[in-house]
């Protein structure tokens, strides 16, 4: 059995994001520069149905099994059935909308925008948005664990709210990196997040406030390689907790995408090098299978851009590896 | 019928494979479903230059990787041969085959006809500027002349095979559904948009180098460059004298362009629209604003906003010029169209920090390193976002209409199409 298949249609451009069904665990949703939005069942290996934006997609999400949403440069915020194949226009940020996120306990879709604003969005009521909150800065990543919300922005900062009571954050913090933001996610226990930066660095984070808490927080470097005695340093474009065993797993632009278990501090392994920058990377529900999306993520510019290879999306099979050592379960 | 038995003519063949067919229909649609088919995705292209063409700007392939034609047989699976149908094959081929077939019949040499021969044979030579202009002509008119906007100049002039082929097909080369990346040309001012290079008398426009030579005056534009409305045969833009462009004409103030996005602009609009023009409801649904200022977004700051250096971003403002009803001055007038030659795009609007008392510096290293992301305050996706492939116009007030977009696939299929 191979460990991993590449799905037959990928994007024509690049990846923007990869994010598998919260219920079935072969349903992926892909957003690409190439303005759609394309939804695979990845066990057939087979492209259900595509969505065509106005411009390039930069985050999606599920929501349910059967809806998905998509926003980007055109700054609209989109609901896609994935049963009828329609688009559901739900209104409009001010610039490009950047990540979505939909929590499931309050039925909220919450979109982080370059526009410096968190909105949210019930696309059931007859008003779907349901409120704006302004943020000092562009929204670069969200996640979202529970009912708590982190948002991370440009020049290095970060909001925690949480989302049942938006007027103010719960606490503001500067990144622990010296480098801009490029990646985050939320722990699946809920104790804190990781982030990683544009400079091979990933700090894992704790919510708790107390000093207890906040001691145990570190950083380490990854995504970077020494080459004749000069650093080789590359951004860290995503990170993704293990649902089950809350290990997690981190992309690099440098192509290649590691197992990390955060409690321990060690790297479980780190998987053979792909052909090009992976910008977003993925767990299914059941924690059986890694969505990593493979394309060029423009760190060259235009003119990385006409060398760049094809974009590809794999389905890694992802077995012992996640665990930590001395899982008992 | 019975002529033909008598005479023995030649059905018509596939020179990929060499089966025989009923009729050039047949032929025809086997080529397209087992010599022509991509094998990346479902498309089925006409000719093979077609599906190399297809390959290269859809599926971002280099030419040498291009993978060879399905089916074929040893030595044709190149896409050096233009074949549509029984057209483009070479002599040599057909004489052989011809022979071959004469053997297997049992047939004296020379009883077999062949009807492909007495076709007009254009593949092989270079078409004439009549021809030439007249496959224009046509290619517009299918077209509906709507690759106004940025017709990627063609990417790697020195495609090897595929633009060593026989030409005709690539005169206009059909745009793609999604453009490839182009850098501007050498030359062009920053932040122009490609596919309107800017054209002075006596230089061959940048990116065509390996095109059919062109007569330059007098030239019949392809499609995608053609000139906006009132610039008749593209005079070689005087240096700003005279009267700008209608398109700058009040009451589009300058910087104002239609909220359309670039890589997608709706057929029919070459250019701007000359003022008065109103668009086809089809295009502008209600509610859509024409007058806004793209970019003047909440996040622009005042103009003159220091430490926001618009990183590897065509570095000029005036898109961002402040939103006023007034006509322009006539200095603006001229500063815009310094600014913005003739061009059928959203010029892309810089990239302003918001806030620029939170700018950041990255810090120094100690050791040599490379990072391969040194902006420390635009990440990777907003540099990106303001090119003019991927560039989007944010509106400043009230919602970008919700254009079905039904209507914008059909526009990209049918410039992605491979007319021929």
């Amino acid at each position: 059995m191979s460990d991993q298949i590449e799905l037959a249609s990928p994007p024509f451009d690049s990846v923007s994001a990869v994010r598998f069904s919260p219920t079935n665990p072969s349903h992926l949703l892909v957003s690409s520069w190439d303005t759609t939005v394309r939804f695979y069942d990845v066990a057939t290996n087979e492209q259900k149905s595509k969505y065509d934006h106005r411009a390039a997609v930069l985050a999606c999400c599920f929501s349910d099994g059967t809806h998905g949403f998509s926003g980007g440069l055109d700054t609209s915020v989109r609901e896609l059935d994935l049963e009828t194949e329609r688009i559901n226009h739900l209104g409009q940020h001010s610039d490009a909308v950047s990540s979505i996120n939909f929590s499931r306990d309050q039925n909220a879709l919450i979109t982080g925008s370059w526009d410096r604003t968190v909105r949210f969005w019930d696309p059931r009521a007859s008003n779907q948005q349901q409120s704006s909150h302004e943020v000092p800065e562009r929204v670069y990543n969200m996640d979202l664990v529970n009912h708590i919300l982190v948002v991370a922005m440009a020049s290095r900062l970060f909001h925690i709210y949480d989302i049942r009571k938006m007027d103010s954050p719960a606490q503001t913090r500067e990144s622990s990196l010296k480098f801009m933001t490029r990646a985050l996610a939320c722990m699946s226990d809920g104790q804190g997040y990781a982030t990683g930066s544009v400079e091979g660095r990933i700090a894992v984070e704790y919510f708790d406030p107390s000093p207890q808490a906040q001691e145990k927080k570190y950083a380490f470097k990854c995504h970077r390689q020494t080459i004749e005695d000069v650093d080789h340093v590359w951004p860290v474009n995503a990170l993704a907790f293990h649902p089950v065993y809350n290990t997690f797993a981190s992309a690099g632009s440098d192509g290649t995408v590691s197992i990390w278990d955060h409690k321990s501090k060690k790297r479980l392994r780190q998987y053979p090098k792909y052909h090009s920058p992976v910008p977003s990377i993925a767990f299914n529900s059941d924690g059986t299978k890694l969505a990593v999306g493979v394309s060029y993520t423009w760190e060259e510019g235009e003119e990385g851009a006409k060398t760049a290879e094809r974009p590809a999306i794999f389905i890694k099979n992802v077995g012992e590896e996640v665990k930590p050592k001395g899982w008992t379960g | 019928m019975a002529k033909k038995k008598n005479k023995q003519v030649l059905r018509p063949w596939c020179w990929y494979c060499e089966r025989e067919f009923e009729d050039e229909k047949v032929l025809m649609q086997h080529q397209k479903a087992k010599h022509f088919k991509c094998n990346l995705c479902p498309r089925r292209l006409n000719t093979a230059g077609g599906l190399a063409v297809h390959i290269q700007q859809v599926h971002k392939l280099e030419p040498e990787n291009l993978p060879r034609i399905e089916n074929a047989l040893p030595g044709r699976d190149g896409y050096e041969v233009e074949i549509f149908g029984m057209e483009g094959i070479p002599a040599p081929d057909v004489a052989d085959y011809k022979r071959r077939k004469e053997i297997e019949l049992g047939l004296n040499p020379g009883s077999i006809t062949q009807p492909q021969s007495k076709r007009p044979k254009i593949e092989n030579r270079p078409l004439s500027e009549d021809e030439l202009k007249a496959q224009l002509e046509a290619h517009k008119a299918l077209m509906g002349a709507s690759e106004a906007s940025a017709m990627p100049t063609v990417p790697d002039a020195a495609s090897g095979a595929v633009y060593a082929a026989p030409s005709q097909t690539y005169a206009a080369p059909p745009t793609p559904a999604v453009p490839t990346p182009v850098m501007s040309p050498p030359g062009v001012p920053p932040g122009m948009p490609p596919g309107a290079p800017p054209f002075m008398p006596g230089v061959p426009p940048p990116g065509f180098p390996s095109q059919p030579p062109f007569p330059l005056p007098g030239m019949p534009l392809p499609p995608g460059m053609q000139p906006p409305p009132g610039f008749p045969g593209m005079p070689p833009p005087p240096p700003f004298a005279g009267s700008p462009p209608p398109g700058l004409l009040p009451p589009f103030p300058p910087g104002v362009r239609p909220l359309f996005p670039p890589p997608f602009l709706p057929s029919g609009m070459p250019g701007m629209p000359p003022a008065g023009f109103s668009p086809p409801p089809g295009l502008l649904p209600p509610g859509v604003n024409v007058h806004p200022i793209p970019g003047a977004s909440s996040i622009s700051p005042p103009p003159g906003v220091p430490g926001a250096p618009p990183l590897g971003v065509p570095a000029f403002v005036p898109a961002v010029a402040p939103p006023s009803q007034t006509p322009p001055t006539y200095d603006q007038q001229q500063q815009q169209e310094h600014q913005q030659p003739p061009a059928s795009t959203v010029p892309p609007t810089p990239l302003v920090l918001p806030n620029p008392s939170l700018a950041q510096v990255n810090p120094t290293f100690k050791k040599a390193t490379v990072l391969k992301w040194s902006e420390a305050n635009f990440s990777p996706e907003e540099t990106r976002s303001r090119i003019p492939k991927y560039f989007f116009p944010v509106s400043a007030d009230g919602p970008v209409p919700n254009v079905p977009t039904e209507e914008m696939r059909g526009k990209k299929r049918a410039r992605a199409e491979d007319f021929l």
